[in-house]
């Protein structure tokens, strides 16, 4: 396993404990943001993890059905835009300004 | 101000629980050490926690147990009873089995403590921790005895020696365990018990409001000593009425002994030339297939009585199922040996009349090792009797052509 240099170490810790601890956002939205992270991670443990984290705080089965809705749609969103800048790069000419608004 | 949701507490998973809750429209909250993702999508409310740490458990269940009003807490995992009659007192629940009862049932050696003090015919028996202690407890329980852990299940070190030197092995054996099957600390207070010569039953029993009602004997058998490793179940057992009253008042006596109400429970005993001698009693339903047996042949199933107990429920309002045989018979195939193993086509006897199921563990020509507990046998069949033949024949014909072995 790759390890960071001490300083890293400590300096990536620290950006992981304001991250998760800034109330930026409520529990529940963070959870939300969990979920949406581990649906698009694709990592059955993290995502395993984090459902019962989410149950536990009151987040219910609709709910993450809708998250990982989205992540679904977000990703096929994204696939088309790929899709379309295949066949943009092999046609005679293409539009910088729509690829670069898809991705 | 709203009322508060009906829920259920289920305390880990073996079989049917999350089905036989999610029949009844209840939402739960489960727990245990390890959820999986579908478990956790399933439950209402999932809490992974380690359940050996009972007060936190205890606490969280508690927490969480004020959103909602909680019916009962279920379980039939015989290593968590004792945490699910916890958590049921401290939510002041009325009809669960006492968190006493639970532990007289679990500690086999406060099992026989209090059978003796009660004058309940049980084996004779002594603790011991040390091989001098071993020496002595020979000298008043003759050779050769059983040696068994007080804390642990499903027959793992149960031991039948017939020497002091078998008896040595056998102690250090369970003292060299620092834990048990789920990770308690291992009980070093090693039981010796004199070993009883007769077959042996098992009882299916349900105690509600302190009425005891016997449902099934089940006839055991078990592989040849030194082992203690169950081979086969047939319900109802072959017996006379005399020695049927006589195991129904040995095991309404002894359950009354261990304070035992609002439980399912199992019984082991042995029907010996002085009558029945209780050996251990459990409070949950029988293990291996018992429960489906049992319910082919009285109509009533353990696990959903289990339930119906816990949420206050009698055998009046229990529910029942449809009578499917007058015999049922269950099989397991175990390894004597280490080796190969090797067997006939399984699939043509699936179609069997009275055949039930049929699992085999194992592949073919898979390595395996002696089958030494309960747990690592190799596979097993159950058998409902039909009106032609007793379930006892169709399992030596099913038994006869698999022809699993092991070499």
């Amino acid at each position: 396993m790759l390890t960071l240099n001490p300083t890293l170490q400590e300096q990536f810790a620290a950006f992981s404990v304001e991250a998760s601890s800034a109330n930026s956002f409520s529990e529940r939205e963070q959870l939300l943001a969990m979920l949406t992270a581990s649906f698009l991670l694709e990592d059955a443990d993290l995502l395993r993890q984090t459902v019962i984290m989410a149950k536990l705080n009151g987040i219910i089965n609709d709910e993450i059905a809708h998250v990982s809705a989205l992540v679904v749609a977000t990703c096929k969103q994204k696939a088309g835009c790929l899709e379309k800048l295949g066949m943009e790069q092999h046609a005679p000419k293409s539009s910088c300004s729509q690829t670069a608004t898809c991705l | 101000m709203s009322e508060r949701t009906h829920a259920v507490i289920l305390i880990s998973h073996q079989d049917m629980e999350f089905e036989l809750i999610e029949e009844r429209g209840y939402p739960f909250l489960y727990f245990n050490r390890r959820i999986t993702l579908d478990d956790a999508l399933r439950a209402t409310i999932p809490v992974e926690m380690n359940l050996n740490d009972e007060e936190q458990t205890v606490a969280q269940a508690v927490k969480l147990a004020r959103s909602f009003t909680i019916l009962g807490v279920y379980c039939l995992n015989e290593y968590r009873i004792p945490l699910a009659c916890r958590i049921a007192r401290a939510l002041g629940i009325p009809h669960a089995l006492s968190y006493e009862a639970a532990i007289n049932c679990r500690n086999k050696k406060r099992t026989k403590e209090l059978l003796v003090s009660h004058g309940i015919n049980t084996a004779r028996f002594k603790l011991i921790h040390t091989v001098e202690e071993a020496k002595a407890a020979t000298a008043e329980i003759p050779l050769p005895v059983i040696v068994k852990p007080s804390n642990e299940s499903g027959s793992s070190f149960v031991r039948r020696c017939a020497t002091l030197t078998e008896i040595r092995h056998a102690m250090e054996l369970i003292q060299h365990q620092n834990c048990n099957w789920v990770g308690q600390v291992m009980d070093h207070e090693v039981l010796v018990e004199e070993y009883l010569d007769g077959p042996e039953f098992s009882v299916e029993a349900c105690t509600i409001r302190g009425k005891t009602t016997i449902l099934a004997i089940t006839h055991k058998q078990i592989t040849p000593w030194p082992l203690t490793v169950e081979v086969s179940h047939c319900v109802p057992a072959s017996l006379s009425d005399r020695d049927t009253h006589a195991i129904h008042h040995a095991v309404t006596q002894a359950l009354a002994a261990l304070d035992i109400d609002n439980s399912v429970t199992h019984t082991e005993l042995k029907l010996t030339a002085t009558g029945p001698r209780i050996i251990e009693v459990n409070a949950r339903r029988g293990g291996d297939k018992i429960s489906t047996l049992v319910r082919g042949v009285t109509g009533y199933d353990l696990t959903e009585l289990s339930l119906h107990i816990a949420l206050g429920g009698t055998l009046t309002d229990a529910p029942r199922h449809e009578i499917k045989a007058a015999s049922a018979v269950s099989q397991f195939f175990i390894a004597e040996r280490g080796g190969v193993v090797d067997f006939n086509d399984p699939v043509p006897l699936g179609t069997l009349p009275g055949v039930y199921s049929l699992d085999i563990a194992v592949e073919q020509g898979e390595r395996v090792e002696p089958t030494t507990s309960n747990f690592n046998r190799l596979g097993q069949f159950i058998i409902y009797g039909t009106p032609e033949r007793h379930a006892t024949d169709i399992a030596a014909e099913v038994f006869e052509r698999l022809a699993i072995r092991v070499s």
